[in-house]
């Protein structure tokens, strides 16, 4: 079986985020970047499904060389090998055209990625490849096994989940529940730095959107109790002051 | 051009978000001096899919088919794009929910748009 994770090198979790150019670039200056946790989860689920020899698992990167340590990390949890498409990941219909255009050279049985990368939390990625690719994709999976030619998830919806039996390939997103990111080992790391990675260059992508600008969100006022017999004092503050009614 | 908003239901009801969707969507909609249509899948009653009226909808399609009785993200995608394309809509709003979020990404491939995920507001740019 042959598996595809699509990685994505993201700030980490405890950046303080700042704008540069007007605000129209994210600074990442001092920026510490790590494997973004939710591919972290696809890329363990990919190596327990394929151990004891069942298979292989390729991991992709949309980046600029400044990702290499990030795509070392992920051999040393495990994958087989990497590729990195040479370009910096404009946005995720741009990451999705370069994995689509790779993965119609290099088929694969499976293909996953996270359910959304922490720092865009677009959940894009997956149903992109899965159109571009047509094949069936789901977003937000918790679970995943396979057998036979077949997989089957867990979805979550609101309220539950949706269990899906789906015949291979797909595309999916992983969340928590799907498996327990792994650490790596000493013998993982080790290998990391003499297996494949091998680099592409980019092919020609479209524009569909394009981020104007961005802005850091309103700090938070004070909390405003009011006695909960002063009706009138409540229906004043929501009218007046949080102009909600 | 009107704006699409897909009318998500489970088991044949809108939920409340559904209608804060369609809210938003007119808020889109009268921005934009245009119509809103809502594209509804699945068993919904005539009743409920008049309601949306209430919410601002112009125009209501329904497509009810055995075949898309359960949620198949793939064939939601299709439909909702033919719709897009069959009423000229340069906008399409889906609620954020787990489906939505799982279709606005192949129906922006379909439509070759931009896909805007979890947005809290609307403003037109002047060129």
């Amino acid at each position: 079986m042959k598996i595809l994770v699509c990685i994505s090198n993201v700030p980490d979790t405890t950046t303080k985020i700042t704008f540069t150019d007007n605000n129209t670039q994210f600074n990442n200056n001092g920026v510490q970047f790590i494997l973004n946790p939710y591919d972290e989860i696809a890329l363990a689920r990919a190596i327990e499904l394929t151990d004891g020899g069942n298979g292989t698992v390729t991991v992709i990167n949309v980046g600029e060389a400044s990702t290499e340590p990030t795509i070392r990390k992920a051999l040393a949890i495990g994958a087989t090998d990497a590729v990195r498409v040479n370009a910096k990941a404009h946005d995720a219909w741009y990451v999705a055209a370069q994995v689509a255009a790779y993965v119609k050279a290099n088929p694969f049985d499976l293909i996953l990625t996270g359910r959304e990368s922490i720092d865009y939390n677009g959940s894009k990625v997956a149903g992109m490849l899965g159109e571009l690719l047509d094949l069936p994709s789901v977003s937000i999976i918790k679970k995943l096994d396979i057998e036979g030619g077949n997989v089957t998830v867990e979805r979550e919806i609101e309220g539950g989940k949706e269990v899906l039996t789906i015949p291979l390939p797909i595309v999916a997103g992983t969340a928590e529940g799907v498996a327990e990111p792994k650490i790596p080992n000493m013998r993982g790391i080790m290998s990391a730095r003499t297996k494949p990675l091998t680099v592409i260059e980019p092919v020609e992508v479209n524009t569909l959107s394009e981020i104007i600008s961005y802005e850091t969100p309103a700090p938070r006022g004070q909390v405003k109790l009011v006695a909960a017999d002063d009706t009138a004092k409540l229906v004043d503050l929501l009218h007046d002051e949080a102009r909600v009614i | 051009m009107p704006v699409l908003i897909y009318t998500e239901n489970a088991e044949g009801k809108f939920k409340k978000s559904t209608f804060e969707a369609v809210s938003y969507a007119r808020a889109i909609a009268d921005q934009n001096n245009t119509n809103l249509v809502a594209i509804s899948i699945g068993d919904v009653s005539k009743n409920d899919l008049a309601a949306l009226g209430k919410y601002g909808t112009d125009k209501v399609l329904n497509v009810s088919n055995a075949k898309l009785k359960n949620f198949i993200n793939q064939a939601y995608a299709s439909v909702i794009a033919d719709a897009a394309k069959k009423e000229g809509a340069d906008i399409v709003v889906l609620s954020n929910s787990f489906s939505g979020r799982g279709l606005a990404p192949r129906i922006g491939v379909k439509l070759q748009a931009g896909v805007a995920a979890g947005g809290v507001a609307h403003r037109i740019l002047k060129p």
